[in-house]
């Protein structure tokens, strides 16, 4: 009896598991097909699970390229999450997806993006190529995470590789008016502007330059920081002629 | 209760396409407004819609039911609580509850 049970079970899951192909959608509020359009609006409660993805949000547009069955795009609306198998778990109140590139981009307040070792936040927008691992954050609280790397400012891009199964940053670009801040577990540094090229082992910092390193601080205007060797160098330009370090002997 | 018309049939015709609506019953509301009982499909040949009881306009081509309907299209199957068909076919509106498969 038992082992009938289990019978009765495994095949129930499987009758109950997607297909590899197939795509369901629900709705609370119904479904409109705009033909001429080419688009579905999905409304309230509306849940997509497909063998690539899952989503979740209050009002969903899900166009379709020639055929019904052939979704391209999405954009969604109102605390949406999207899951993808690729690894990326992404929250905001507007998502719009573009399906076939994986294309995400994310706006609203509070939105987030985790891909792999890799998490962002914005309270404007996050953007991002999963194919070519090109990224784009903007606007207040804008935030990058990835191993022991933490970056703020109003505008971070820059593009990201998959080493073994783990996303890294591969190349940096931040800006913001105020200030902007690069963290390592080494390292902590602000300026105005910053690149960073992981192939060049190198952070380049641009105007009101400070890094602290354990017991210094260094002010300048200029620094150019090997990551691989962990040297920096700090200049001046011609109009404040100044570097200043500043030695912590509280230790 | 008697029906009006037996085995109705009627079109909605747009830019497009034509889409053909069939049922076993039909009862008048007035000149352009039926009820159409038992096995109302509508038909084109890229989709059909089925249900038990839909209101249907003549005069201004429009469609409405709050009974359980399916549509059918290829790869494409939507199950709902009720319909609404505008603009001569070419908005269809599905409403409460609604499932929706897609197979590619």
């Amino acid at each position: 009896m038992k082992i009938l049970l289990i019978i009765f079970i495994l095949i129930s899951k499987n009758l109950i598991a997607l297909d590899t192909n197939q795509t369901e959608i629900t709705t609370d509020e119904g479904i409109e097909i705009f033909q001429e359009e080419k688009y579905y609006l999905l409304k309230k409660n509306v849940k997509i699970k497909s063998i690539n993805f899952s989503l979740s949000a209050d009002i969903v547009k899900a166009y379709f390229d020639k055929d019904l069955y052939d979704i391209i795009k999405i954009e969604s609306f109102e605390n949406v999450t999207l899951s993808s198998q690729n690894g990326i778990i992404a929250k905001g109140q507007k998502i719009f997806f573009s399906i076939k590139d994986e294309k995400i981009l994310i706006e609203g307040i509070k939105s987030s993006l985790i891909n792999k070792g890799m998490q962002m936040f914005s309270d404007t927008s996050i953007e991002i190529n999963n194919y070519t691992g090109e990224f784009k954050l903007r606007g207040d609280n804008t935030k990058l995470t990835n191993n022991d790397l933490n970056v703020t400012g109003n505008i971070i891009d820059g593009f990201f590789l998959n080493i073994n199964g783990v996303n890294e940053v591969n190349s940096l670009y931040v800006e913001d008016e105020d200030e902007i801040n690069i963290r390592t577990s080494k390292i902590n540094m602000y300026a105005k502007k910053s690149n960073y090229s992981k192939k060049n082992n190198l952070i380049e910092l641009f105007n009101s330059v400070k890094i602290i390193r354990s017991n210094e601080i260094i002010i300048g205007d200029y620094a150019k920081i090997n990551t691989l060797k962990e040297t920096i160098k700090v200049t001046s330009d011609k109009t404040t002629n100044k570097v200043k370090i500043l030695l912590n002997n509280d230790e | 209760m008697n029906n009006d018309i037996v085995n109705p049939q009627f079109t909605l015709n747009n830019k497009k396409k034509t889409i053909k609506v069939t049922a076993e019953e039909g009862n008048f509301i007035s000149k352009s407004l039926i009820i159409l009982k038992n096995n109302v499909l509508f038909n084109s040949d890229k989709f059909s819609i089925s249900s038990n009881e839909v209101l249907f306009d003549n005069k201004n081509q429009t469609a409405k039911s709050t009974e359980k309907s399916e549509f059918i299209s290829k790869n494409t199957k939507i199950t709902s609580q009720g319909f609404i068909i505008t603009d001569k076919g070419n908005k269809i509106e599905f409403n409460g509850k609604t499932k929706l498969l897609i197979k590619k």
